[in-house]
């Protein structure tokens, strides 16, 4: 993948609850595949894909983590260099969404302050068995500064999209922290540059991404 | 008798004392000079009917004994006129009411008597004796009344009244019955037809007889005691030969019920009578014969011989008195002058059967003509036909083909068995003929067969026997010449599963076409006009075809693709032998192991063979066991054949060329393990050709009914066990072999194509980009490339289980050469990324391979590089983590771990924190 050009590239991992869709929600957007009876994902897996924001090329690397992840040294390594997460969890098993908060707490210990959060409610096609409203959700969101979608990686539906607007959110936060800077180069993840995040809510760069 | 002699022994010892007690105990029995009744019986049934009778008269006693009604039933069965069954129903009937009167009867008696029951009984026997005397009709005095009156009626001295006479007064019954009432039996033309009119009816066998012998006694007598043939009576009151034969055949009917003293006499007297007649009969007919006056003279006296007794000397005269045994209807040796050199042709022997089979046909009408229902004359004359005609024609033709050429000879047997077959078939039944025809034919045709079958069987068999080991002897030869030049594979990698299935497909399209061993014209009915046969020998090697395209048994080899297209009916082995042209040359790569063509081409001959052995089996008996027998052995000799000498010797190649495998000595590495590859399209061979031979055994001895599928002690399902485990066998043996030829191969891509910065990229400067590329590494996707290529190859080609066992061992020993050179490499928790990306594509290749246990290795693998991904800094979970046994499924133990977790690039900055946080873990202590 050295070799395609890209003018961006940002790390975005998947949390949530194991067996919310993290995996399908990967496949989706980077194979367009979706898989009715995958396993719980072992360790971590990767996808890249890259997206049009502004004729700029901006490449994401998503990593897919284990839900059921017990290790704080593991999870931390996973968040280590994200820009941006998506917070999924199933509309139609509460439990998962209850769990938000604690997901919340961890990426607030262990990720860049600044990182780029977005709630996914998956699972949007199964409507006769939702279990989270829309509008709660809505509301957890925005009283928690998220950014919110629902999706459904089974038919499809707002997947695109999720990840567009998320990699769209961090490329303006990103672009504009680099023209603050006067920094002309691509914003590297691992490259050590302190990226802030301007409308984050807390103030400053506390941590630069180290190479990880 | 043992018994009686010692209780006097015994007696004797008691008495000793007194020797004479015993003397004066003794009794002198009185002999009577009463003969007991069952020696007059006995001595009854030999006098003659008159004396009989007159015996009745002497006391009620010898009547009852006279009239006894199974002594008649005897005389009525021996002549067969009696009906058992009828018989019965008619005394079940009359039983019942007997039993009423019986009853009745009873009751009167013993109000009549009053006393002992004794005394009453032997009365009522008496009355009911005599009371049966006056119901009887056939008495004696009837009988012998009637018996004058017949024999006055033939103006004939009454001689045998004379022995009546003296005891006519003595008549129990009025002799004064008016004879008028017996006037319509007297009436010759009525006689002719007497035995349709016997009743059988118990109790009433005397009277059935009586009428039976006033009817025919005096003609019998009569002709006993004639001189010569002019003489006897029944000559002169018949006039018509018809009737006269009916008469002499009742009259030999009757005297079997005749065994009365000089009985001998008499009846060789009425067989030379009859004798005589016949010979003038014969005459008759034999003139009718000579001017094939069809529908006059031969017709009458065939008719008349008939009824005399069965006409079986007139059908005899006939059959060997024919015309048709004087034609010249062919000459066998045509069948093979007219061939090309060595070749034999069959449209002679077909003229000539069809020519037979129409002489055949025309006497089929005259015989329905000539001779009366009963007699199968057709089937007589077939006998003679078969013996005089066609064996004579077969005989010398085999013979003369058998000295020329085995394989004229097979295919003269065969061919000419089966249009004799249907020479038989096309044969139709006279009206005479029973239900049996067919089969009778059938038998007919193959007594012609029987005295070659043996040969032929033998024949075929060594026959098939030199072909095949000529066939691999061959090509051994062509492959030993080429051995030098090159060992060249490749294998084009093409689509293996639907070349298999296309070639398969066609092999059975082949296999199935209907057996036509004979030319298409044959299979038409015999009447039909045969289309002339299309194709005439062109070329020499055409010859041996044309005469009998044996559709498949001659495979026109790919060499050769413009032969067989001039012969519509072997257009598919055409397709089959260009796929197999297809095929091999796919199979470039083990053209010097072993052949699929070779392989075709011998079962093409096994088919021929045993198509033609097959034919015989319809002969039944021992010798169709015989040609059944011979099928699978043919059967058994293909597979010996194909599987010791040709495909055995391939797989023994083969697996040589594995173990001599270096992959370091190889100078350009492809996408495959090139002596791996030619060992795994072997197998993929291997399996066509079992296939092959599957459906051949399905197709040609299990569906033909030749060998028993489930018969497991069948010699052909033996054969075929073992073919199918030997090859099983030699696949088993090489997969062990090219297991540790693949993981030498992927130790060997390990060792060059993994480089050192893959897991511990070199740190980037700050500020410049760094390359961050994630994804699984070069080496990891040319070790699941070539893996998979190599257990791709075998699916579907070798049995369930070897494949699942042989997948299970690659994958295990691919997880040991993974963490021999996981343990070689440092990695960097920036290369943890590459580890983890490298080990989720192992992952997702043994997942293909569908087996759960192999999965639980690999999963621990993908856990076990995460491990790399912890910082510095977690130096403390890492410990926890490695201590962690569940996570990695019982797969890796926590020491094992450990010495992964040496591996990290930052290993010696942590191990101080790892190693305390591992023992103070451990130990409660600290």
């Amino acid at each position: 993948m050295a070799n395609d050009e890209y003018d961006f590239l940002f790390k975005v991992v998947l949390i949530g609850d194991s067996g919310v869709g993290k995996s399908n929600l990967l496949s989706r957007f980077t194979r367009n595949e979706f898989n009715l009876d995958s396993k719980s994902t072992i360790g971590v897996e990767f996808a890249t894909r890259s997206i049009q924001v502004d004729s700029k090329t901006i490449k994401a690397q998503i990593w897919d983590t284990a839900g059921q992840e017990r290790y704080r040294a593991i999870t931390s390594a996973y968040y280590r260099g994200a820009v941006g997460a998506l917070l999924v969890y199933d509309i139609s098993k509460h439990q998962t969404y209850e769990n938000v908060t604690r997901w919340l707490k961890e990426l607030r210990d262990h990720a860049d302050s600044n990182i780029v959060i977005m709630l996914v409610g998956n699972k949007s096609d199964l409507r006769h068995l939702r279990a989270v409203p829309t509008e709660e959700a809505k509301q957890f969101a925005s009283e928690n500064n998220l950014s919110f979608i629902e999706t459904s990686a089974l038919d499809a539906s707002n997947v695109e999209l999720a990840f567009q607007n998320i990699l769209t959110e961090i490329y303006r936060i990103v672009s504009s922290k680099a023209l603050d800077n006067g920094d002309a180069s691509q914003a590297n993840l691992g490259a050590g540059t302190n990226i802030t995040l301007s409308n984050a809510v807390e103030e400053g760069s506390s941590k630069g991404s180290k190479c990880c | 008798m043992a018994t009686f002699k010692r209780a006097p022994v015994a007696g004797a010892g008691s008495n000793r004392s007194s020797i004479l007690s015993s003397l004066k105990a003794t009794q002198m029995i009185e002999s009577k000079p009463i003969l007991p009744a069952e020696i007059i019986s006995t001595i009854l049934d030999y006098l003659p009917i008159p004396d009989l009778i007159s015996f009745a008269r002497t006391s009620k006693r010898m009547l009852e004994m006279v009239y006894e009604d199974s002594r008649w039933v005897q005389r009525l069965n021996v002549m067969g006129v009696w009906n058992e069954r009828e018989a019965r129903k008619r005394f079940e009937g009359a039983m019942r009411r007997k039993r009423e009167m019986m009853k009745m009867k009873h009751e009167e008696e013993a109000k009549k008597l009053g006393i002992g029951v004794n005394g009453g009984a032997g009365s009522g026997a008496a009355n009911a004796g005599a009371r049966k005397t006056s119901t009887t009709i056939f008495d004696a005095g009837v009988e012998e009344e009637r018996q004058r009156r017949s024999v006055e009626v033939v103006n004939k001295p009454p001689t045998i009244r004379t022995s009546v006479d003296g005891f006519e007064t003595l008549t129990l019954t009025p002799i004064a019955k008016p004879p008028i009432q017996r006037a319509p039996m007297l009436d010759p033309e009525a006689l002719l037809n007497i035995f349709s009119g016997v009743k059988s009816i118990r109790g009433s066998a005397r009277q059935e007889y009586g009428k039976i012998y006033a009817a025919l006694a005096p003609f019998y007598f009569d002709l006993a005691r004639s001189r010569s043939h002019v003489d006897p009576v029944i000559f002169r009151v018949y006039l018509d030969p018809e009737q006269q034969a009916q008469m002499l055949a009742h009259l030999t009917i009757f005297a079997r019920s005749d065994w009365a003293q000089g009985w001998r006499m008499r009846e060789e007297r009425l067989v030379t009578m009859i004798g005589v007649f016949e010979n003038a009969v014969l005459r008759e007919f034999e003139q009718g014969c000579e001017a094939w006056d069809v529908d006059g003279k031969m017709r009458r006296y065939a008719h008349v011989l008939g009824v005399l007794n069965g006409g079986h000397a007139g059908i005899e005269l006939f059959v060997q008195k024919h015309p048709l045994f004087n034609d010249r209807l062919g000459n066998s040796m045509d069948c093979i002058n007219q061939a090309a050199t060595d070749g034999i042709a069959l449209d002679p022997s077909q003229q000539f059967l069809e020519k037979l089979a129409g002489k055949i046909k025309e006497q089929s009408d005259v015989i329905d003509r000539v001779f009366p229902k009963g007699e199968d004359v057709l089937q007589s004359l077939l006998d003679k036909v078969a013996e005089d005609i066609l064996m004579e024609y077969v005989t010398p033709l085999f013979d003369e083909a058998h000295d020329r050429n085995i394989t004229s000879y097979l295919k003269a047997v065969a061919g000419l068995f089966e249009q004799s077959m249907r020479f038989g078939l096309s044969l139709k039944a006279s009206n005479n003929s029973g239900e049996d025809f067919p089969a009778k034919v059938e038998a007919m045709v193959a007594r012609v067969f029987e005295p070659h079958v043996d040969l032929y069987l033998q024949e075929e068999l060594d026959h098939f026997k030199r072909l095949a080991e000529h066939e691999v002897d061959d090509w051994e030869k062509k492959l030993s010449e080429q051995e030098a030049t090159k060992e060249s594979f490749f294998m084009g990698n093409f689509n293996r599963v639907a070349d298999k299935k296309d070639f398969l497909s066609s092999f059975k399209k082949v296999v199935m076409m209907p057996v036509n061993v004979l030319p298409t014209a044959m299979s038409l009915p015999f009447g039909a006009p045969a289309p002339k046969p299309t194709i005439a020998p062109v070329a020499n090697r055409m010859s041996l075809q044309v005469p009998s395209p044996l559709p498949s048994p001659l495979p026109s080899r790919p060499q050769t693709p413009g032969l067989g297209s001039s012969l519509p009916t072997e257009a598919p082995t055409d397709e089959l032998a260009a796929k197999a042209a297809l095929m091999a040359s796919k199979l470039e790569g083990i053209r010097s192991l072993f052949s699929i063509e070779v392989a075709l081409d011998l079962t093409h001959a096994a088919k021929a063979s045993i198509e033609r052995a097959a034919l015989f089996v319809r002969l039944g008996g021992q010798t169709g066991e015989e040609a059944r027998e011979q099928c699978e052995a043919i059967f058994v000799v293909l597979l010996s054949i194909l599987g010791s000498r040709h495909v055995r010797t391939g797989f023994d190649k083969a697996v040589d060329h594995l173990g001599k495998y270096n992959p370091r000595e190889v100078s350009e590495h492809q996408q495959g393990v090139a002596p791996l590859v030619t060992f795994l399209e072997l197998v993929n061979v291997g399996d066509l050709i079992s296939q092959m031979i599957d459906v051949f055994y399905e197709q040609q001895l299990a569906a033909t009914k030749l060998a028993d599928r489930n018969d497991f002690l069948d010699p052909a399902v033996k054969a075929k066990k073992k073919f199918e485990q030997m090859l099983d066998e030699r696949v088993a043996a090489g997969l062990n072999k090219g297991i540790d030829v693949l993981m030498d191969e992927v130790e060997y891509v390990c060792g060059t194509l993994q480089k050192p910065t893959d897991f511990n990229p070199l740190p980037c400067a700050p500020g410049k980009p760094m390359d961050f590329d994630i994804g699984p590494t070069a080496a990891a996707k040319q070790i699941v490339a070539i893996v998979e290529s190599h257990t791709k190859m075998l699916n579907g080609s070798t049995d369930k289980n070897t494949l699942d066992v042989f997948n299970q061992e690659v994958g295990l020993r691919l997880f040991t050469a993974l963490c021999k050179h996981l343990k070689r490499q440092r990695v960097s928790t920036d290369g943890a990324i590459a580890l983890i990306s490298d080990m989720n594509i192992y992952f997702v290749y043994i997942r293909t391979l569908r087996n759960s246990d192999l999965l639980e290795y690999f999963k621990a693998l993908r856990e076990l590089s995460q491990i790399y991904l912890i910082e510095a800094k977690h130096a403390k979970e890492l410990a926890e983590v490695i201590a962690d046994g569940a996570r990695f499924g019982g797969v890796f133990r926590a020491e094992e771990v450990y010495e992964f977790a040496e591996r990290r690039a930052d290993w010696y900055t942590v191990k101080r924190d790892v190693e305390r946080a591992m023992y103070g873990i451990g130990c409660v202590a600290m």
